[in-house]
């Protein structure tokens, strides 16, 4: 390498020198933009619930049938109980049934699953995950099966699991990420960061695709975790106001 | 030549009758036979489209055992000391999974909170699940599907 530098003309030693210096100073400050966690300190568990996210409410106008939207994020440790992000079809009038299609982490998982849940008018439950590879971002959906009230579940733009007749049709469509212990973390983390950014979100009624226009709604546990921010009526992103970059 | 074929034939026959005797006798490595229908699974997966055949041909061999895909149940729910109810091989059917060679593990004993729920349904809202089926891949040991149910409250 010093024998290389020294057959090259002084000119051309002091680019190279400065290419060199240029490349270092470029990697290193790069560093930070790769930092995948936040950290979270001092998170106590205690059993409650913090939810924040979106919801419509299409009463008004009959044919609602489809939910779909990206959520992009990540969910860094600890997962003491459960974190969620997810679309969902509920009723306005009754939200004690619902088919919601998103992600889900439970306390001692390494990664997240793609996750549904729903009920019926008996006010039986179920929830289903199913593995996938884990990555940045997904498409998430949740559909009124034509001519039923069976609801269908998508992944980047696939089925993936279908209900029976559970004896509902939809007026109201809902977004949100969600923790039911003070000790997890919420999904996302400081911001701006790896926070988790709900987009693109649409909904059908009567066949035709819609923009949404959420309404943001927190739950009253929300004060001392969540971070909101929407962007537009399709777009918004969430965080744990605990975490830091540090 | 007849006496040549007449002999191998005769051994090919032979072999594959005490092939299907000994995956007939040896019914434990596939799961117990008093497990054929195992009610909890079949119910949880009913509130699905989705289908389990634990009609899985003698010569379809797993790559993971039994046990692990127990163990790596248990540590998936969180609770060790899980109670298994049964446990099955099995042919998996979703509209995202074909025929995908599983063990059906019907376990209890995890203390997880419901999930699912909307924003104005509060923790009051959330049923406890305590029993799931929790399906491991038979092909690398990941817990690969989960169906959880907990009958009607009303």
């Amino acid at each position: 390498m010093q024998r290389t530098l020294r057959r090259l003309r002084p000119r051309s030693r002091q680019l190279l020198r400065a290419l060199l210096v240029a490349v270092l100073v470029a990697s290193s400050t790069a560093l930070p933009a790769n930092k995948a966690y936040a950290y979270c300190g001092g998170l106590t568990s205690y059993a409650g619930f913090w939810g924040s996210g979106g919801n419509e409410d299409f009463t008004d106008s009959q044919g609602l049938t489809e939910v779909d939207g990206y959520v992009q994020g990540q969910l860094p440790d600890p997962v003491v109980n459960v974190s969620t992000a997810w679309y969902m079809l509920s009723r306005a009038t009754n939200h004690g049934v619902f088919a919601q299609g998103g992600w889900v982490r439970r306390a001692g998982w390494s990664t997240y699953y793609v996750m549904a849940a729903w009920t019926d008018t008996s006010g039986s439950y179920s929830e289903t995950y199913q593995y996938v590879t884990p990555s940045l971002s997904h498409y998430y959906g949740v559909r009124l099966l034509n001519g039923t009230t069976a609801y269908d579940f998508s992944y980047d733009r696939s089925s993936w699991l279908d209900t029976v007749n559970l004896g509902w049709t939809p007026s109201e469509v809902q977004a949100a990420g969600e923790t039911h212990n003070h000790g997890d973390h919420f999904p996302g983390s400081a911001a701006p960061g790896p926070y988790v950014e709900f987009w693109g979100s649409t909904h059908t009624v009567s066949g035709l695709g819609y923009s949404n226009s959420f309404v943001m709604i927190e739950n009253l546990s929300s004060t001392d975790v969540v971070g909101k921010t929407q962007l537009s009526g399709n777009d918004f992103y969430v965080w744990d106001k605990r975490c830091t970059d540090g | 030549m007849a006496r040549r074929i007449i002999p191998a034939l005769l051994a090919l026959v032979v072999g594959l009758g005490v092939y299907a005797l000994v995956a007939v006798l040896t019914p434990n490595t596939r799961g117990s036979a008093a497990d054929a229908a195992p009610p909890f699974v079949d119910e949880a997966i009913a509130q699905t489209t989705s289908r389990l055949d634990y009609d899985v041909p003698a010569y379809v061999s797993f790559a993971v055992p039994q046990r692990d895909a127990v163990a790596a149940a248990r540590a998936f729910v969180g609770a060790p000391n899980a109670t298994i109810h049964s446990t099955r091989l099995a042919l998996h059917t979703s509209p995202s999974r074909d025929r995908d060679l599983v063990w059906v593990i019907d376990i209890e004993g995890m203390n997880w909170t419901a999930a699912g729920g909307g924003l104005f349904n509060g923790p009051e809202a959330r049923p406890m699940i305590h029993r799931a089926a929790v399906l491991v891949s038979a092909i690398d040991g990941h817990v690969d599907t989960v169906y959880a149910f907990v009958p009607g409250r009303r």
